[in-house]
């Protein structure tokens, strides 16, 4: 019953970056017949808009993820504000925390590219800075104010403001339901990055409409301020981060790209309900060698004032408050505790430390075939590990050189040691990396040392060059370059070739074998090398295809055939299939991530290409690439580069190549798709830049 | 009375006892065959990367990656072996899928493999690589990828000969070999042709269509040659000519193709490998563009 209930609650529960489905939303106007009262609020809603609404962005982003060794690219959407002239904006960690390239779309259509300033995972807060050198407008920026979110109260009227579903920005109304809204336990938390969120931010609950792509809009008081950043749905209700908590954050990533916390290393809980006291926060734990364990701090104290501060949490929407107090500590701050130990009185003193963050940033290791990140205090203290030095690896990809290594590098395994030479970060083990895999074009095998759990590992894994292809030579079969039907029964009579069983040319491909032998469409083979040919069903003529496939190419075959009912013999010489003869030319870009080919005669005549008809043959199209992104597709066909045109591979890699080497920020294509012609612009994103 | 039942009694021990002597014949066979060829049949590894062409950005999809345990036949003293091109590419086996979704749109399974490895029956593993393909019978064909100057290692091949004759009922026997949780132990299947195919070529069915058993050797009772197990499209009543743009779904079927056909392919084999060599050698030196490729 419990683990129902649980289960159709967090259904309930909806992550408000969801670009996979749509949400009409619908903003209520006046009416005929409106009292008073309605056309004050509507007033007063006409210039909250007025405040806010023109400062609201829609932002596009492509962000990375780790997996299978590799930081994936994917896209979405969300919301954001801008929140000073210099073009800050303020969205959600998990919006814009991971971005590769974001793009900002104004109210009035007009489109920025911006940088991620810093981000926040604990309290789920990003900033942005809009790239305003690139801006064609020269007008001001409209920036949005925050209103003071203490004095919000239950019942408020509120405005959501976003793009829900990714479409243009809007609006939805509602009231403020709950001003310090928690997750239940039996949801569990929400976990960003590793750091828990609600272990800080109650959220301010309300009944504005939000959906996935709302993650990041402002929810807006009737004075035209900034109360809240949306972020979550639950249970039908919006939660917003309170706006003093995420200004006060943003502030700080505005004037040092981070936010500084202390770390104490006291883990706190709500006091049990057996407990006899009235008052104070129960230890559920102190970790080792923090601080607070330094101090003398047990779990099982209660403690009863933090800094000369009075404490007290009865339940889990308490919580926030003392943790937030610790958290804002100064770094470096001498503190006292008073808790209870033992039903007596006890004074702790120690000095908070930096609190870094709960994880460290993946980063892709190509020439290992991993992703990896470096171990922050917290992370070495879940991995049971005294000291923060090594690399964790955080995916493997299925085939790569750490996957093909003997013993393994598995998620989770710590390398430490490269070449008997000492790994204690990402930077150290790619500078290591980059230094062995200099000007080589074969992998190279190198040795590791890695941890897992307390047994350490040696491996040789064979890094960087470029992994043998495995290319087969395919087989070389002759062809029929014709298309055929069977000449079933009624067909055979309606023709009047009553009892002549055969299969009946529908089309000869022009200027191949087939053609040159003499075949006409309207021919129908009676025997084929002396066997008679009956083909009644379709499988009958895949069959007789099949059978000739099994011949030399070069054999001369003789084919009987009826034309116009007259009996004909034709002579042809056996060649080649198309699909093997041609080896068409191929090349691809890793820059723009996308490969193409030459056009084959059996391309024209498969898609009625005209010959008039130049370009080349989109062949591969990396999923997530930058090429993916413009849209563009396999098979389209690629007609032009930034306007000049591509006849063949060699040009187009030419023109690719050279928007490699200038790092073009956009290279349009124009391509054929169908009978449609379209032009694409593909926008890479060089040197790993965060935009 | 009496003496009728008598006689039915002692025609039935006689046709179990026949039955039995059959049976331990035919197990006989078997063991003498894996004693002879067991060894020839190795554990082959490899990494297959499947990517889907033809969706719309919006259904692209990330190409798939995953590990592959078959098996295969080592088929000359060089190392060269044979096994299913559908075990080692599962995608090949598709090709392509018409008329999907309102635009009818065309997808294309392209699938490759990589980080290939074999394990030959004493435990030495060393890399190998796809050589020649036939996308008709789904047979391929590995050779070896030793270092320079390395050892070669002491292959135990089946010497390919003309295709036994079969016929339907007849049984088989099929020498395959165990994974990891049998410790690689070799292992024999006796089973029957259920069915002889003779258009467009012969081909015959073996009754347990195992797909765990592709890219082994099948013998007759008398321990001739039949054939290689692989799996093949079946004909479709969708699949057309060449250029009608249609092709067979994922509808497949196992088979044993006669020995002669492959005797046949892994003439063309050796024939690629040779002018493989013979390329690498004039290539050597020259700094390659990874990012060129050109279809052999």
């Amino acid at each position: 019953m419990a683990k129902g209930l649980t289960s159709a609650l967090m259904r309930k529960i909806t992550f408000t970056l969801m670009s996979s489905c749509l949400l009409l939303c619908a903003f209520p106007h006046m009416s005929a017949g409106v009292t008073k009262e309605d056309a004050a609020t509507t007033k007063m809603i006409d210039r909250a808009m007025k405040r806010v609404f023109p400062s609201l962005v829609r932002i596009d982003v492509v962000m990375e993820q780790a997996q299978s060794g590799r930081m994936e690219k994917r896209v979405g959407a969300g919301s954001g504000a801008i929140i000073d002239k210099e073009g800050h904006i303020i969205t959600n960690h998990h919006v814009a925390g991971k971005a590769r390239r974001l793009v900002c779309r104004m109210p009035d259509g007009e489109e920025i590219e911006a940088d991620l300033i810093g981000t926040d995972p604990l309290g789920d807060i990003a900033v942005l800075k809009l790239d305003l050198s690139k801006r064609k407008k020269q007008k001001p920026l409209p920036v949005a104010e925050f209103g003071d979110s203490d004095r919000v109260v239950v019942g408020d009227t509120v405005l959501a403001m976003g793009c829900p579903g990714g479409m243009s920005q809007s609006v939805t109304k509602g009231i403020v339901a709950n001003t310090a809204m928690m997750l239940p336990r039996m949801m569990g938390e929400m976990n960003l990055d590793g750091e828990n969120v609600g272990s800080l931010v109650r959220w301010l609950g309300h009944d504005a409409q939000i959906f996935g792509g709302n993650s990041g809009g402002p929810l807006v008081n009737l004075s035209g301020e900034i109360i809240g950043i949306n972020e979550v749905g639950v249970a039908g209700l919006g939660g917003a981060i309170p706006g003093n908590l995420a200004r006060s954050i943003a502030r700080q990533i505005i004037e040092k790209s981070s936010v500084s916390r202390s770390w104490t290393g006291i883990e706190a809980q709500p006091r049990l309900k057996s407990s006899s006291q009235d008052r104070g926060v129960l230890v559920s734990g102190i970790i080792n060698d923090s601080p607070a364990s330094e101090a003398g701090l047990k779990a099982g104290d209660v403690i009863l004032e933090f800094d000369g501060v009075p404490v007290n949490c009865r339940i889990d929407a308490e919580l926030p408050l003392f943790n937030a107090l610790q958290l804002s500590t100064p770094v470096g701050k001498k503190i006292r505790v008073a808790a209870l130990r033992d039903g007596k009185e006890q004074k702790f003193e120690f000095t908070t430390r930096v609190r870094e963050p709960a994880v460290g940033l993946d980063q892709e290791l190509k020439e290992w075939g991993v992703t990896a990140r470096d171990l922050t205090l917290m992370s070495a203290l879940e991995l049971m590990r005294k000291s923060t030095d090594g690399v964790m690896i955080t995916s493997v990809q299925t085939g790569g050189p750490a996957a093909a290594a003997e013993p393994e590098l598995c998620q989770r395994d710590v390398l430490v040691e490269v070449e008997s030479r000492p790994v204690k970060n990402l930077a150290e083990l790619a500078q290591i990396t980059a230094e062995l895999t200099k000007g080589i074009t074969k992998p190279r095998p190198v040795l590791a040392a890695f941890e897992r759990g307390q047994s350490r590992f040696l491996t040789v894994v064979k890094i960087g060059g470029e992994q043998p292809k495995n290319d087969p030579v395919i087989s070389r079969k002759p062809e029929f370059p014709v298309i055929l039907q069977p000449v079933n029964p009624d067909l055979a009579e309606a023709l009047g070739i009553k009892g002549k069983p055969g299969v009946r040319i529908a089309y000869v491909v022009p200027n191949r074998s087939a053609a040159r032998a003499g075949f006409k469409a309207g021919d129908i083979i009676s025997a084929f090398d002396g066997d008679a040919v009956r083909a009644d069903r379709d499988e009958d003529v895949s069959l007789f295809m099949q059978q000739i496939k099994r011949y030399k190419i070069g054999k001369e075959v003789v084919f009987d055939i009826l034309r116009e009912t007259k009996p004909v013999q034709i002579k042809m010489k056996l060649e080649e299939s198309a699909d093997t003869a041609e080896e068409p030319k191929s090349y691809e870009n890793k820059d723009f991530e996308m490969g193409v080919r030459e056009l084959t005669s059996s391309d024209r005549i498969r898609r009625q290409i005209p010959d008039t008809l130049q370009g080349v043959l989109v062949n591969r199209v990396e999923p997530a690439g930058w090429a993916m992104l413009a849209r563009v597709v396999p098979e389209d066909i690629l007609i032009t580069i930034d306007g000049k045109p591509v006849p063949d591979v060699d040009t187009a890699e030419k023109l690719l190549k050279d928007a490699s080497a200038r790092k073009a920020t956009q290279v349009v294509l124009f391509v054929q798709r169908g009978i449609h012609t379209m032009f694409l612009e593909i926008e890479p994103n060089w040197n790993g830049k965060k935009k | 009375m009496y003496r009728r039942t008598s006689i039915a009694v002692a025609a039935i021990l006689l046709t179990a006892i026949q039955s039995m002597c059959r049976a331990d014949t035919i197990g006989e066979t078997a063991r003498q065959l894996s004693a002879k060829y067991g060894d020839s049949v190795v554990n082959v590894s490899a990494v297959t990367k499947t990517e889907m062409t033809g969706l719309s950005s919006s259904m692209a999809q990330k190409a798939q990656e995953r590990k592959v345990d078959i098996l295969g036949t080592v088929i000359n003293a060089d190392g060269m072996i044979v096994l299913s091109e559908s075990a080692l590419n599962p995608a090949s086996l598709i090709g392509e899928i018409t008329n999907v979704g309102e635009k009818n749109q065309t997808i294309k399974l392209h699938g490759t493999a990589s980080d290939i490895k074999v394990r030959l029956a004493d435990g030495r593993e060393f890399p190998a690589r796809q050589i020649f393909t036939d996308s008709e019978l789904h047979i391929t064909f590995l050779v070896p990828e030793l270092k320079e100057g390395e050892e070669k290692p002491k292959f135990k091949p089946i010497e390919l000969a003309k295709s036994s004759r079969t016929d339907m009922s007849d049984q088989i026997i099929i020498l395959t070999r165990g994974d990891k949780s049998m410790n690689y132990e070799p292992s024999v299947v006796v089973d029957r042709v259920t069915s002889v195919v003779h258009k467009p070529r012969i081909m015959y069915i073996p009754s347990v269509p195992t797909g765990s058993n592709l890219g082994v050797p099948v013998f007759s009772e008398s321990s001739g040659q039949i054939g290689l197990i692989t799996v093949i499209r079946k004909n479709s009543s969708t699949g057309g000519s060449d250029h009608r743009g249609m092709t067979a779904q994922a509808q497949a079927i196992v088979v044993v193709v006669p020995m002669e056909e492959v005797m046949d392919l892994a003439e063309q084999a050796l024939k690629a490998a040779k002018e493989k060599k013979a390329d690498q050698k004039t290539e050597t030196g020259k700094e390659a563009d990874p990012g060129k490729t050109e279809k052999k």
